[in-house]
């Protein structure tokens, strides 16, 4: 009888040994199934314990104070650029492009991005047009939208990212497709590590359905898209307003900017390193905005009573470019990272000595060694050249910008301007 | 044995009004949920109302402006309007799928009814963007370009952020003027059935 309650008790605790063994399994495991518009059932596997929170602390970062008369003075280029070259980008009825959202640099290729007309569009370095990336379509190997693009310059192949189907497809430079892979969770910008992958998630889709990446707003993620860790996790019911690309990359590294944060992390495979944090002489926008709870209203009053990044940047090996609003005005820094200079202005300080600074753009992309890309729309330069030609002024540009402007028509390409900066 | 049964009558009773009570708390959850989506869509019709009578009235729009064909020709409002035409009005501040959602609506209408007809006019967008527009869209109609973006009819519209439709007659008069609702196209429709009575 004893015998029969021993084996009966043990029987008991071995069972709940195995039920909470069980639990535990389950509770730690999580399948993530993928969200694409195709249908397919698709899973990656990961453990709770194996996602890790980045830490986001930016005291170590290094501070860059905003003056307070930010927006009161041009900023004088004159002395520090030089290299500036002019390439006009073919126009043809499949190379025309809408507007430019971005461009990409690599092996002596533009990759043009127009977001609003789903295009990318690659050219070589004399501007001549060699193909289009990525088909608008509803078959396997069509995209619907072409909201982000990434380069992998080590491999060799550029990506696309299309919240749309919600998928990422790559395609080698030539644009032939190599292959897909859906989401798991929603994102809207992603650039490529080494052997990682950095997604941005927009503020709007929060993946509320997957609780491993609520709200969080960058996910480091391995290249089968595994959460490998998670940051800026956003509050409930807080503002929603987004800011142009957060995630950029420059010279293969990857910057992160939490919008409304005032600062800049660079994203690495198992942490998130604190790169800039600006700080104002006067009136600047409170830190770590990001993490109140505030209406998308309140955030709106904020931003019309402070000086504020505006979340547009570019960081090269030697230079920082930044752009700071406050009530209707914009101002440009240049911020040396070596000496830790500043060069700013509302706008740009011309001379007759250098007419070429009237080409001068702010950079949208870092190219070959340590030059800048930038962008100028022909109907700008087209107005130049009736302008000329009418005589209301002088041309004082070289011969080698004046022959390329003198052929420019009002429904031409963009034309690329690349640059250099001495140090200051 | 009585007691027995009472007690299995008063169980029944409670069990029952359990369940009517489960009812009824359902009931009332989905009444409100509906009622909650009702009052969000009167707020959206209050508020189109609202915008509709704000910007109503006589406008007039200067005689002496031109507009931009997508091949960069310049046309007067006056050669552009010279008989009742509608006008669907962009802007590249607007969200493309308001944008989009407009054009397809009056395009889908088109499709019906061939005989109708419309011009766009848009602001701050580039002449090769709207080429690649017109293009990529299938748009049957001419598009046009502001050359003058400071005229106030104009820029007292952009406080809207919407694209919207208007009619403007030989004399360059405004009216008609409406805001088409992204989620429905009962209104749009018949707004174009109205339109097309006009005999424009």
């Amino acid at each position: 009888m004893n015998n029969k309650k021993n084996l009966i008790k043990l029987s008991f605790f071995a069972f709940t040994l195995l039920f909470f063994n069980c639990a535990n399994e389950s509770k730690n495991n999580i399948s993530l199934k993928s969200i694409d518009s195709s249908g397919k059932n698709e899973k990656i596997e990961t453990k709770n314990e194996d996602v890790k929170l980045l830490n986001v602390n930016n005291v170590d970062a290094t501070k860059v104070i905003i003056p307070s008369d930010i927006f009161n003075s041009s900023m004088d280029l004159n002395d520090i650029i030089y290299d500036i070259e002019l390439t006009p980008l073919e126009t043809t009825s499949e190379s025309l492009i809408g507007r430019i959202h971005n461009i990409l640099y690599d092996s002596n290729f533009y990759f043009i991005h127009d977001k609003r007309n789903n295009k990318l569009l690659r050219f070589n370095e004399n501007g001549k047009f060699l193909n289009s990336i990525g088909a608008i379509g509803k078959g396997p190997q069509e995209l619907l939208s072409i909201r982000d693009v990434a380069i992998n310059a080590e491999k060799k192949f550029i990506s696309i990212l299309d919240s749309k189907s919600r998928k990422v497809s790559r395609y080698r430079y030539s644009g032939e497709f190599i292959d897909s892979k859906p989401f798991y969770y929603m994102v809207s910008e992603h650039e490529y590590g080494n052997n990682f992958l950095v997604f941005g998630a927009s503020i709007v889709q929060k993946n509320e359905n997957i609780p491993l990446v609520e709200s969080y707003r960058l996910i480091v993620a391995d290249t089968n898209y595994v959460p490998l860790g998670l940051a800026f996790k956003t509050p409930e019911n807080s503002f929603v307003y987004a800011t142009t690309r957060p995630l950029r990359k420059f010279n293969n590294s990857i910057y992160y900017h939490q919008p409304f944060s005032n600062g800049i992390w660079k994203a690495e495979y198992s942490n998130l390193i604190p790169l800039i944090k600006f700080e104002f002489e006067k009136n600047g926008f409170p830190n770590e905005v990001w993490k109140q709870q505030i209406s998308t209203k309140e955030l709106r009053s904020l931003k019309d009573k402070h000086v504020h990044f505006s979340g547009d940047f570019l960081i090269s090996d030697n230079f920082g470019f930044f752009k700071f609003y406050s009530s209707g005005k914009v101002s440009s820094i240049i911020l040396n990272l070596e000496s830790q200079n500043l060069m700013y202005g509302r706008g740009l300080k011309y001379t007759n000595d250098n007419p070429s600074m009237m080409l001068y753009r702010e950079p949208i992309g870092a190219g070959e060694n340590n030059s800048f890309v930038a962008k100028i729309d022909a109907i700008e330069l087209f107005h130049y050249r009736q302008a000329v030609e009418d005589g209301t002024f002088k041309n004082g540009l070289k011969s080698e910008y004046w022959e390329i402007i003198k052929n420019i028509k009002e429904t031409d390409n963009p034309l690329i301007v690349t640059y250099k900066l001495k140090d200051f | 044995m009585k007691y027995h049964k009472k007690h299995i009558v008063f169980r029944g009773f409670l069990l029952m009004m359990f369940v009517l009570g489960l009812m009824l708390f359902f009931l009332i959850r989905n009444k409100k949920e509906q009622s909650a989506q009702c009052s969000t869509e009167i707020e959206g019709l209050r508020s189109r109302v609202l915008l509709q009578s704000r910007y109503s009235g006589l406008i007039k729009i200067p005689e002496n402006n031109k507009l931009k064909t997508i091949e960069g020709d310049l046309h007067y409002f006056t050669t552009v309007f010279s008989k009742l035409n509608l006008v669907l009005y962009i802007n590249s501040n607007q969200c493309d799928s308001c944008i989009n959602d407009a054009i397809d609506k009056v395009e889908n209408y088109l499709k019906k009814h061939p005989e109708f007809k419309y011009v766009i006019i848009s602001k701050d967008f580039n002449l090769r963007e709207l080429k690649l527009m017109q293009t990529n869209r299938n748009i049957s109609t001419e598009i046009y370009s502001l050359t003058n973006t400071e005229l106030s009819f104009f820029n007292k519209m952009d406080e809207v952020q919407y694209p919207y439709y208007f009619t403007v007659n030989s004399n360059l008069e405004v009216s008609n003027i409406f805001f088409p609702i992204k989620s429905s196209s009962i209104l749009e429709v018949r707004y174009f059935e109205q339109l097309s009575r006009l005999k424009y």
